[in-house]
């Protein structure tokens, strides 16, 4: 023990256990209670008295009474009372044994905060992880390449669907990335499982916005698929705001854009590194330049699409649009979803 | 009247204090909070007509950062150990904690719990892994926290093996 003056060792003492409420037990072998000190009205320690046995009182002492070694702590051991503690038991002379609580609340909290953003975050990259190898992984983008197309490069009739998260830009410069990433990660699965369940591909998620293909699996007509799957995003979307507005977070509106003709599909990617999904053709420019100009919670679609969505042309009507870089092939009709749906 | 101390292990964001949650106050919250440290709860069960006072520990999940201090688990008279049924490396991290268990305490009666048997859908361990767990001599149970399936029985189980053993 170095030599320190009584006012440097009231400083250190100040320094280190003030705030962190010290309390003391002696306790014999079998834990009935020789003596005690310090603040264990702090743990919720009343009424105590010599000879009781601790055992009943404190609920950590069971099992671990006597210890084996001449020490040990245990961190943060939240108590009966709902305090947390670090827990120190190491012997004394005669065979007893001490037990020394420190206030551990504070330290607890930090923990907390730090290990709560780091697990949030190793859930969500998993999450996603899982996400992106169900559906773009290598061998799944060769399986839909061999089930579709006979030579590399083939054009086919496809739908393309682009789908944008209104306004999550500004908002994830402004929020944490816990936040960002927890909200990010709900509104994608809002938005890319309508797309996998009308049977589409998630080609692409850059950010806040998905690109769905439609037509690459067999099934029926894509523009029918990637207009339900359109409605069905916004479903998804209203229903989580409904939810978000309840638990007083910020919500969000998406724009989505639809187009459909003959599109270029292959595989792009070397060898040694993962291959991906490609469309390629002017119906995707399209598809993308329609998102664009979609306002929250509207669906605009090319005229190719209208005329193979035949069950849904009463949901839509005509638009005017200036679409700027692309070819226009014909109208553009827009599907606006009412306050009350979803 | 008996006392038996269970430590509840595994990865973290498991569903170890959801568990506990479920089976001493019939709670369970959809929000993840992280555990650090250790939460010490306690709940009577009677056993064959014998009242039984479990002390639950509940400790911080395992993960590679962060190892589950074996100071913990003494006195321990049984354990589970925890699984996410839709996270296969958390089967990985209840095996490798059951080694280190067994080498701190011995052979003392455990039950691995494949939990959120909810999202069943989701799950990434299949029906064979578990059989074949099983096969090995494991005690393997299904549970949810959320919805309560298998809760009541897992502690009740473990409880038996504890007074038997």
């Amino acid at each position: 023990m170095p030599d320190l003056a009584p006012p440097v060792l009231e400083y250190l003492y100040n320094l280190s256990f003030k705030d962190r409420s010290p309390a003391f037990f002696l306790l014999e072998k079998d834990g009935r209670l020789m003596n005690w000190g310090g603040n264990p009205e702090a743990y919720g320690f009343t009424d105590l008295k010599k000879g009781e046995h601790m055992e009943e009182r404190i609920l950590l002492l069971e099992g671990l009474f006597p210890p084996d070694d001449e020490q040990m702590s245990l961190s943060c051991v939240t108590m009966e009372s709902g305090i947390s503690a670090d827990v120190h038991i190491f012997s004394g002379e005669q065979g007893y044994y001490w037990l020394l609580l420190l206030d551990a609340t504070l330290k607890e909290a930090h923990l907390v905060a730090l290990q709560q953003e780091a697990n949030e975050l190793r859930l969500f990259r998993d999450r996603h992880l899982k996400m992106m190898n169900q559906y773009l992984a290598k061998k799944n983008s060769e399986k839909v390449f061999h089930l579709t197309l006979q030579e590399p490069g083939d054009s086919k009739y496809l739908s393309v669907l682009f789908a944008d998260i209104r306004g999550f830009t500004s908002y994830s410069e402004k929020i944490s990335p816990v936040r960002v990433l927890k909200s990010l990660d709900e509104y994608m699965t809002a938005i890319v499982r309508p797309v996998l369940d009308e049977g589409g591909v998630a080609d692409k998620i850059m950010g806040d916005a998905v690109m769905g293909v439609f037509g690459i699996l067999p099934g029926v007509s894509p523009s029918v698929q990637s207009v339900k799957a359109g409605f069905r995003m916004i479903k998804n979307v209203r229903s989580l705001n409904k939810v978000r507005q309840r638990e007083k977070q910020d919500t969000f509106d998406i724009g989505i854009g639809i187009a459909s003709g003959k599109a270029v599909l292959g595989i792009i990617g070397s060898w040694d590194r993962r291959k991906t999904l490609s469309v390629i053709g002017r119906y995707v420019n399209l598809a993308s330049e329609l998102e664009k100009q979609a306002r929250p919670n509207e669906i605009l679609i090319d005229e190719n699409t209208f005329r193979a969505a035949d069950d849904f042309q009463a949901d839509f009507s005509k638009a005017t649009l200036s679409l700027q870089g692309t070819d226009m092939p014909g109208q553009v009709f827009s599907y606006e979803a009412a306050e009350d749906d979803g | 009247m008996i006392k038996k101390k269970i430590c509840m292990l595994g990865a973290f964001s498991v569903g170890k204090t959801s568990l506990v949650q479920r089976f001493v106050k019939s709670m369970f919250s959809d929000k993840y909070l992280t555990t650090v440290g250790v939460k010490i709860d306690k709940k009577t069960i009677s056993v064959n007509g014998q009242e039984v006072n479990l002390l639950l520990w509940d400790i911080y999940g395992e993960d590679n950062f962060q190892k589950v201090q074996m100071s913990y688990i003494r006195g321990a008279s049984g354990y589970f150990l925890v699984v996410d049924g839709t996270r296969r490396s958390t089967l990985n991290t209840a095996l490798e904690l059951r080694e280190r268990v067994e080498e701190n305490i011995g052979n003392v009666p455990f039950i691995l719990l494949f939990n959120k048997s909810d999202l069943e859908d989701e799950w990434e361990i299949d029906d064979e892994i578990i059989d074949q767990l099983s096969e090995d001599g494991l005690t393997v149970l299904r549970t949810s926290a959320k919805t309560g399936t298998g809760v009541e029985d897992a502690f009740l189980l473990l409880a038996n093996k504890m007074l038997e053993g």
